[in-house]
């Protein structure tokens, strides 16, 4: 078969005309919805930020994330997504960071917030799909068979790697895998932090 | 009412059923089996055990019944085998287990997994099984709680107030074999005074139920041998350090379900190949899955999920795994395994 | 144009799901709360007719060779635009639906009546199909979710329905559940169908 000029114009030119409206229509939707989808995006991240920060009203700034945090994070089976630097009243008090680690049904996404001593201030989970009813109780921050919330355990509680279920940190019962899912995280979050410097 | 004399070749694809007397015999050679581990178990979990298993029959026979009933098909309950799948679910679940719960168990293990399917002889998954893994996606949390040896949980009534105790398999989970050596001795694991599903505890009663169904030629030696070899070899080589081997890889044979899955559930006619060395392989693969699951899988045991993956290979080695045809040339026998 | 027969079509003889066994991904996946149910429905509704009203407009203009293209690129606007829409004022919605309004684009309910509708009719025919289409898929999405969530969390649009002491049976909001859904709901729809056409047959004769 042989292709005409007139047939190449025809096919391309209607496929260009149709994207260009296309485009013109998502650019007019866009222009819309960007700073609203920015602002909730924002809120969305503060308040589970503000979730394992000590001092209220705290603001947060993204840092970069280097290798050798990305490295000391998985060093410890955990995957670092973001890192914030809190402040409060302008003074750096500690760390906010966003990490990934295995759990009993897959991946458990975290925030675990340190301060300057590299302590832990709080635990708060984002996403999770542990089994309801065993692992969610975990995700829910439920008594542990010690009697303190499980999340809530690992507050003040320092150096990556040393955070082991079983001796220092106390599984609820049946969801072992889960407790030991967040306490990787802990801990990879820990490595990442004392890998600032 | 069903004339069970003149009922021939009702449903069956595999061969070994012929027709509804034959099974009728061997189911019923199935039940005695499984009686020396019901009567460990009363012993061990208390008279709930036996009302639990009871329940759990007069379900998997109702719904059979009610499925059969309803789509005005023949009444196959004289068969037994809906009695052998409702002993099965009962001894794969805590004996705290709510009985509703256990009539849903039995409602899918008998309607969905094998009515559905066509019945018996052409379900392809190990009902029983398939119930219980039902029930555990379901219900997780009544499905873990489990009764500790000595027990008596009341027959009626809640099962929160039971003491419970982890599994053998639980406790090796959570990477502490010590712990587990220190909980429970190899006699105690043997004889089965552990925690656990009602009817898998005891290593002694099952293997006393599978001696019987080998000397009446009801099972083959065939796919217990290779699934128990398979884990026992596999134990042997990866002990973890610090460990005597021979310990760990009894430990790991007398726990959790491997006994009751590898003696009345890893042979079950339906859902295993046909020939011998198919139903080798088919061991050899539930021996692999189960060590696999057990040691790097989330779930600390891993017979029940083996068993059904395994069910799913079934009709791969039965068309490649076929007897030689006898007498036949040796360019007509490949073409006719090529078949 | 006939929009009784248009309207049964979409419903019942050419259920989008039950029937033409199209866009079972989303279906399965996203049944597990009837709010999920009528986002994605109503989503997939919006988009199928636009879609197909714009595709039925410009089925002279479309060149033959490269007519999926040009749907791929009218549909692809529709989604990512519906998708801004929810991310800006639903936004609790659209977490939970997560990938699978990207993935209408690839939806073979959408792409499918195009190219089986949308292409060979009048635009009040193809618009009246997109809703009776959506509306079909909409409802099977939204009975899925009603047994889905009932049954499996014990609420119904969130709130709780069942006594507390119901235990929820899990499975049902799992994956597994929505096939074993899926498989039961076609099954009666399948049986249905033959049940009428039997019944047909015998007023016939």
């Amino acid at each position: 078969m042989k292709i005409s000029g007139k047939f190449i114009l025809k096919v391309a030119g209607t496929l260009t005309a149709i994207s260009l409206v296309t485009a013109a229509l998502l650019g007019i939707v866009n222009g819309i919805t960007a700073d609203k989808i920015a602002a909730i995006n924002e809120e969305n991240t503060k308040v589970a930020l503000s979730a394992v920060v000590v001092n209220e009203g705290s603001d947060f700034k993204k840092m970069e994330v280097t290798d050798a945090m990305t490295a000391a994070a998985s060093a410890n089976s955990g995957k670092l997504k973001e890192v914030y630097e809190v402040t409060f009243n302008g003074e750096t008090v500690g760390y906010a960071v966003k990490v990934v680690a295995g759990g009993s049904q897959g991946d458990i996404e975290m925030v675990v917030g340190a301060d300057k001593d590299k302590a832990v201030t709080g635990v708060s989970i984002v996403s999770n799909a542990e089994t309801s009813g065993i692992g969610s109780k975990v995700m829910n921050n439920d008594p542990n068979s010690a009697g303190t919330p499980v999340l809530d355990q690992f507050v003040g509680m320092s150096g990556a790697g040393s955070l082991v279920v079983g001796s220092n940190v106390t599984a609820i019962s049946g969801a072992t895998v889960s407790t030991k899912g967040v306490t990787k995280g802990v801990n990879a979050a820990l490595a990442a932090v004392e890998a600032l410097g | 009412m069903t004339d069970y004399k003149n009922l021939k070749l009702m449903a069956s694809s595999s061969p070994h059923i012929r027709n509804n007397e034959d099974t009728r015999s061997i189911m019923l050679d199935v039940i005695i089996a499984l009686i020396p581990a019901l009567a460990m178990a009363v012993y061990n979990f208390g008279w709930r055990a036996l009302s639990v298993t009871a329940w759990s029959v007069i379900c998997a026979v109702f719904w059979e019944w009610g499925y059969c009933k309803v789509m005005k098909k023949p009444q196959m309950i004289g068969d037994l085998s809906a009695v052998v799948t409702g002993i099965l679910v009962a001894f794969i679940c805590p004996v705290t287990m709510p009985y509703w719960m256990i009539l849903l168990g039995d409602f899918f293990a008998v309607v969905v997994v094998k009515q559905l399917y066509g019945g018996i002889g052409t379900n392809f998954l190990n009902p029983a099984l398939a119930g219980r893994a039902a029930l555990l996606a379901c219900y997780a949390t009544a499905m873990t709680h489990w009764g500790a040896p000595g027990t008596r949980a009341a027959i009626f009534g809640s099962a929160a107030d039971v003491v419970t105790t982890a599994t053998p398999m639980a406790i090796m989970k959570e990477g502490d074999f010590s712990a587990l050596t220190d909980a429970f001795t190899v006699g105690d694991m043997f004889i089965g005074k552990v925690g656990g599903s009602l009817g898998e505890t005891s290593a002694m009663m099952l293997l006393l139920g599978g001696a019987y169904l080998l000397v009446r030629k009801v099972i083959s030696w065939h796919t217990p041998v290779a699934y128990l070899g398979t884990v026992a070899v596999l134990c042997l080589i990866s002990a973890p350090a610090g460990a005597n081997a021979v310990t760990y890889m009894l430990y790991n044979l007398f726990g959790g379900g491997l006994m009751l899955g590898a003696i009345f559930m890893a042979t079950d006619y339906t859902t295993s190949p046909v020939t011998k060395p198919g139903q080798i392989v088919f061991g050899i693969g539930c021996g692999l899955l189960t060590c696999f699951i057990r040691r790097f899988g989330s779930y600390p045991e891993g017979v029940c999920y083996s068993i059904l993956i395994m069910n799913c290979t079934t009709w791969l080695l039965d068309k490649y795994i076929r007897p030689t045809i006898y007498g036949a040339p040796k360019k007509e026998k490949k073409e006719a395994a090529a078949k | 144009m006939n929009v009784k027969k248009q309207f049964k079509e979409g419903l019942i003889t050419q259920n989008p799901v039950l029937v033409q066994l199209l866009g079972m991904c989303s279906t399965m996946a996203i049944t597990t709360s009837i709010m999920n149910g009528l986002g994605m429905g109503v989503s997939v509704l919006i988009i199928l007719t636009l879609s197909n009203i714009f595709i039925a407009l410009l089925r002279k203009i479309i060149p033959d060779e490269v007519r999926i293209a040009c749907y791929i690129v009218v549909i692809a606007g529709f989604v990512t635009c519906v998708q801004l829409l929810l991310k800006a004022y639903l936004p609790a919605l659209d977490k939970s639906l997560g990938v699978f309004i990207p993935l209408i684009v690839v939806n073979c309910i959408i792409l499918g009546r195009a190219e089986a509708f949308a292409n060979k009719n009048t635009v009040g025919a193809s618009a009246l199909d997109g809703i009776f289409q959506g509306l079909g898929y909409t409802v099977v999405l939204v009975i899925m979710c009603f047994f889905r969530e009932l049954f499996g969390s014990g609420k119904l649009m969130g709130f709780q329905i069942m006594p507390t002491s119901y235990t929820p049976a899990l499975l049902l909001v799992l994956p597994v559940g929505g096939f074993l859904c899926l498989g039961a709901l076609i099954a009666v729809m399948q049986w249905a169908l033959a049940k009428s056409a039997k019944k047909k047959e015998g007023t016939k004769q």
